[in-house]
């Protein structure tokens, strides 16, 4: 059954704000269910996890590992062994770079793309600098999409880790993330996917993709912020060390000697999120309550929409990136002639809510030659008519300023 | 006055046209940025006897940047540099005509706050030309 965008709306208590909320890229609105659940959850069972031998903590404990397991499922992971909560899909690249990047010797190399959000971008920097490596940076095509020529000429025997993202948060683009990784494995090298863009917006099966790792968030599908999650094949995560140290990630600790725990805990030192994960398993039982497919297919059916009356516009600067297909929600672009945060200052007294800026990506935003641009990004909740009336708000705005 | 009103004549008209754009041969160079959207502006002025005699600029920015940049500029024009440097945030929202968001409060601040930065080394030689942001900016 399609998407009823109308009755999905009902589902979401903020939208009553009379806004339109086109910023789905940067975070998610959130379904009633998780307001009450977690209300639930507060009055009836919380207690801390992995810890206390009495009803409550194990009920407690038992909620959150089968949100792993929802998890697990909704990528088709081989096991929940191989989720790793963290705090985002930042963490989870950063726990990669910490713990595997730290491994690297002189001379390896580190190969990922210019359209990289900050995030996927800055812990590579980082350990290349300080491990003494080399960063290879997949530069894009002229329509400002993943340049997969560039990306074979640059790959090497001396490459390690290739990080990409699986969606780029400025152009909405969809990456050839199992041709890359096919490649990438062809010489040795390790995948990591960004995919705080992809997963909750189209399904997602990490084996299909056979990447190595794969970082997300919980809050841009409909989860609370301040949870996220690492997947990485088992045997590879058995063999890394763990990220942080504290409680949780040991088995054994004497005055001189510390042994670690198993997966996945050896990750996660500490207290964990754990009413965050709990709702985030329930974000992902509505989204699967709606079909993956169906927010896939209702997401191109509004940038479709959206693309085509923008295109009409010649006051519009889409920079390029026209493609309907292979893409999600996302639209970057500016009004001719208008600074970015204008615009969004002005589209704000429309109720509309877009983000201007460089979006963490100020490589990109270098190589598109822009300061900053607008970014209109979709999702299940949003209709054609928002769309419409975005397009009439547009139009007067281009009015006032030129 | 709120946001919605924020583009009103004097914003506007300033933007438009705005005042003492140009370069000082000679005099030191300011550089402005906004770390929140990348806007920059280069600031030339020419002190004499702790009086602000000359100021100009160069800026790629906003309307709210260009125009605040504007009417700053010709307040402090012929002003002594200790009263310039009293000059606080809420003044300038006064001259520009009212307080916007907290998100474009940057906007209207950044180029004074690179002149107040270097009033406050002033005249020592080459004090720091960067922009200290005051507040954090993602």
């Amino acid at each position: 059954m399609p998407l009823n965008s109308e009755k999905v709306k009902k589902d979401f208590p903020i939208l009553k704000r009379g806004i339109i909320y086109f910023d789905n890229a940067a975070t998610t609105q959130k379904p009633r269910v998780l307001a009450e659940r977690l209300a639930e959850r507060y009055a009836k069972s919380h207690a801390n996890v992995h810890r206390g031998a009495y009803k409550m903590a194990e009920e407690t404990t038992e909620a959150f590992e089968n949100a792993r397991q929802k998890i697990a499922d909704f990528l088709s992971a081989e096991s929940s062994k191989e989720i790793i909560f963290t705090r985002n899909a930042t963490e989870a690249i950063n726990l990669v770079a910490y713990s595997f990047g730290r491994k690297l010797k002189r001379g390896d190399r580190i190969l990922t793309c210019v359209s990289e959000h900050h995030s996927n971008f800055v812990p590579w920097l980082r350990v290349a600098k300080e491990r003494g490596l080399k960063l290879d940076v997949v530069e894009l095509t002229a329509n400002h999409n993943f340049n997969f020529a560039d990306f074979r000429k640059k790959l090497n025997k001396k490459t390690k880790l290739v990080a990409v993202a699986h969606i780029s948060n400025v152009s909405g683009y969809i990456y050839p993330v199992e041709r890359i990784t096919r490649e990438a494995h062809r010489v040795g090298a390790l995948v990591l996917i960004d995919g705080a863009q992809s997963v909750g917006h189209m399904p997602v099966n990490v084996k299909k993709i056979g990447c190595d790792f794969f970082a997300f968030s919980g809050h841009k599908m409909l989860g609370p912020s301040g949870i996220g999650a690492l997947w990485g094949r088992e045997e590879i995560l058995k063999n890394m060390e763990p990220f942080m140290s504290g409680g949780e990630m040991i088995r054994e600790v004497t005055l001189k000697n510390v042994t670690w725990n198993d997966l996945p805990w050896r990750f996660e030192a500490g207290t964990p999120n754990i009413e965050g994960a709990i709702l985030w398993g329930e974000a992902i039982d509505y989204l699967k309550k709606i079909g993956m497919k169906n927010i896939e297919a209702y997401e191109r059916e509004l940038l479709k929409h959206a693309l085509l009356k923008m295109k009409k516009l010649p006051f519009i600067d889409l920079m390029k990136m026209l493609d309907l297909g292979g893409r999600t929600g996302i639209i970057s672009f500016n009004i001719k002639g208008v600074h970015p945060h204008d615009a969004s200052t002005m589209l704000d007294q429309y109720g509309i809510c877009v983000r201007a800026g460089t979006h963490c990506a100020q490589p990109f935003m270098n190589h598109l030659g822009v300061p900053s641009t607008l970014r209109a990004s979709f999702y299940l909740y949003n209709t054609k008519r928002e769309i419409d009336y975005f397009i009439r708000a547009l139009k007067e705005i281009h009015k006032k300023f030129i | 006055m709120r946001m919605n009103d924020i583009y009103q004549e004097l914003i506007m008209e300033h933007a438009r046209n705005p005042r003492n754009v140009g370069v000082i041969r000679g005099a030191k160079k300011i550089l402005a940025k906004n770390p929140f959207c990348g806007d920059e502006a280069e600031i030339y002025l020419k002190i004499k006897n702790n009086k602000v005699i000359d100021i100009k600029y160069q800026i790629q920015g906003c309307i709210l940047s260009r125009a605040s940049l504007s009417i700053f500029s010709e307040y402090i024009k012929g002003k002594s540099t200790s009263a310039v440097s009293k000059i606080k945030d809420e003044d300038i929202f006064k001259m520009i005509g009212g307080t916007p968001s907290p998100s474009r409060q940057k906007c209207v601040l950044f180029g004074c706050e690179a002149i107040h930065a270097n009033l406050d080394t002033w005249p020592k030689k080459n004090p720091s030309t960067r922009l200290m942001t005051r507040r954090s900016q993602k």
